[in-house]
């Protein structure tokens, strides 16, 4: 991890070469994602640090979702697509394991703040009871527990009957974070998580997602560099479905390589 | 730019008001001319009179068609919104997708006489079910199965993607996803089809005629038994001649008073749930 960390920002091969041996929640190798035999990433190979937040940054239409989707599968539910490589999650392919499992294990929060139309509570138990969880009080800990670590149980605690759609978008947010971690996932991915939040909103999912990272692996898909500046230890740049340059944040930010990366950062395109 | 806007907004307007006129007409002539037969008495029992039906009321044409319709729907929408959720959770080949879409069509397409036609063939004579409620029921689901099938897939593929997505990626699987998230989002609109569907079957009197709707029965009780139906009911009062002309307003009333009633019962319905799910 240190490694990792006291790098510059180099290109992929040799980054993945310094990082060997390293401990990584998750490996991708040479992963390709086609929507009907159109190319949307292209031999993509990269590996996600553990209890590190891993920012994915590019310009629109680069592929960044379809990388998130690709690893906890959801990718599959779309119509038309093929997947080629691999992905790892510890050392184990993650096409061996069962889906449920993959997804129960890679969390996923979507960009638009999504509560099922149920009280606070019962989005929160939902997951737990499917996976056969219906101790009341087994249930009323993980409530609890779930919200405070997203810092939202003393703001909302007198209220988990209440609808969650009737919360402010940054809580019902911090729901959707709090109801993804109730299945005790490894990996968090988010998926631009706060591109619908006032600034208000997305300053407290920063500090939350801060404090998450020393339970959780988190990766981050961002269009606000600023925010990636912020949150990440690692930033992977994605251009056309092609990943340009990677690296810690801080050496990618202060001297990127690769031209196309420089262009970017600079706002010339994205 | 400006006198096409305008040209625009009087077309618009002009088609507003005429198709307005027209329902608004339609219903205040059939209100009008059939308003002074309704009592309780019309509504409470069963016609009589020397030439039937010219006395007495429509009881068991009104229960006939709610049997008629009952049976038509629970036998149509069962398939046609198993067949929504296929199409839209589960089938994953686009071939698969545009097949199901044209047997739908098809089924859509199908003059309703002709699917009495096939009705009576099939389940009255070499099924040997008779003519009878389920009889015609089949044929009233058969009919709108389609009508049901394209609200309900078109309300699936309108619910957000994120919400099923969030369920799926916490690990639940389709099942469970389309029981706890899709099914309780959807009800209202899926209730508000399934009802309009229902008034559909209702007004549809080839297939009764057909396969299950008679002169004069008495109020049914039981599927296998044939029934009498407000649509049947009237095409005699009116075949009759000026005689039963009055009853036979009456009826077209009871008609069009209770798909109004059940549309405006629905919309109300799918709006509270529509409310209660974005609030």
């Amino acid at each position: 991890m240190e490694t990792i960390m006291n790098t510059e920002s180099i290109g992929t091969e040799e980054y993945v070469a310094r990082s060997a041996g390293t401990e990584a929640a998750m490996r991708v190798r040479e992963l390709s994602v086609s929507y009907d035999n159109k190319e949307t990433l292209h031999k993509i190979t990269t590996e996600f640090p553990k209890h590190c937040i891993t920012s994915i940054i590019g310009p629109s239409g680069c592929g960044k979702t379809t990388m998130l989707l690709s690893l906890n599968d959801l990718i599959r539910e779309i119509q038309g697509v093929k997947v080629e490589g691999e992905i790892l999650l510890g050392d184990k392919r993650t096409d061996a394991i069962p889906q449920e499992e993959l997804r129960r294990r890679v969390g996923l929060v979507f960009q638009t703040p999504m509560p099922f139309p149920f009280s606070v509570y019962k989005n929160l138990t939902y997951a737990p009871r499917y996976y056969g969880n219906h101790n009341k009080k087994d249930l009323d800990r993980i409530v609890k527990e779930k919200l405070a670590l997203v810092g939202l149980y003393d703001e909302i605690k007198t209220d988990l009957n209440k609808s969650a759609l009737k919360f402010s978008g940054g809580q019902q947010q911090r729901i959707c974070i709090a109801r993804a971690l109730t299945v005790e996932p490894d990996i968090l991915l988010l998926d631009e998580p706060c591109s619908a939040l006032d600034v208000r909103s997305i300053s407290v999912i920063e500090e939350t997602l801060l404090r998450l990272k020393s339970q959780y692996t988190i990766i981050i898909v961002t269009h606000n560099i600023a925010q990636a500046r912020r949150l990440s230890d690692k930033v992977i740049f994605l251009k056309d479905g092609r990943l340009i340059e990677e690296g810690d944040a801080a050496g990618l930010f202060r001297e990127p390589k690769e031209a196309e990366t420089r262009e970017f950062l600079r706002g010339i395109y994205g | 730019m400006h006198i096409r806007g305008l040209f625009t907004k009087i077309w618009a307007y002009t088609g507003i008001i005429v198709v307005s006129v027209v329902i608004v007409f339609l219903f205040a002539f059939v209100f009008w001319k059939g308003g002074s037969t309704i009592t309780w008495e019309f509504l409470s029992t069963p016609p009589a009179g020397l030439v039937l039906g010219s006395e007495g009321g429509i009881l068991p044409a009104i229960t006939g068609s709610l049997a008629f319709t009952l049976t038509a729907i629970v036998i149509g929408a069962v398939p046609a919104i198993s067949t929504a959720l296929y199409l839209v959770f589960f089938c994953k080949s686009r071939r698969m997708e545009s097949m199901i879409h044209l047997v739908i069509q098809c089924i859509a397409g199908i003059p309703s006489i002709v699917l009495g036609l096939f009705s009576y063939s099939l389940f009255v004579r070499d099924l040997n079910f008779g003519r009878c409620i389920l009889s015609s029921g089949i044929a009233l689901g058969i009919m709108v199965l389609p009508f049901i099938e394209v609200r309900a897939e078109k309300t699936f593929r309108e619910l957000n993607p994120a919400m099923i997505q969030s369920a799926y990626a916490l690990g639940c699987n389709k099942t469970h996803t389309i029981l706890t998230v899709v099914l309780p989002a959807c009800r209202g609109e899926l209730f508000s089809g399934i009802i309009l569907g229902g008034c559909y079957a209702m007004g549809a009197t080839a297939p009764m005629i057909f396969t299950g709707a008679v002169a004069f029965a008495s109020n049914p009780t039981s599927l296998f038994e044939p029934a009498m139906a407000l649509p049947l009911h009237l095409y005699l009062l009116v075949a009759q001649g000026h005689t039963s002309l009055d009853m036979a307003y009456g009826t077209a009333f009871v008609m069009m008073a209770v798909i109004l009633i059940s549309n405006v019962l629905v919309t109300m319905y799918a709006r509270r749930r529509q409310r209660e799910w974005k609030q």
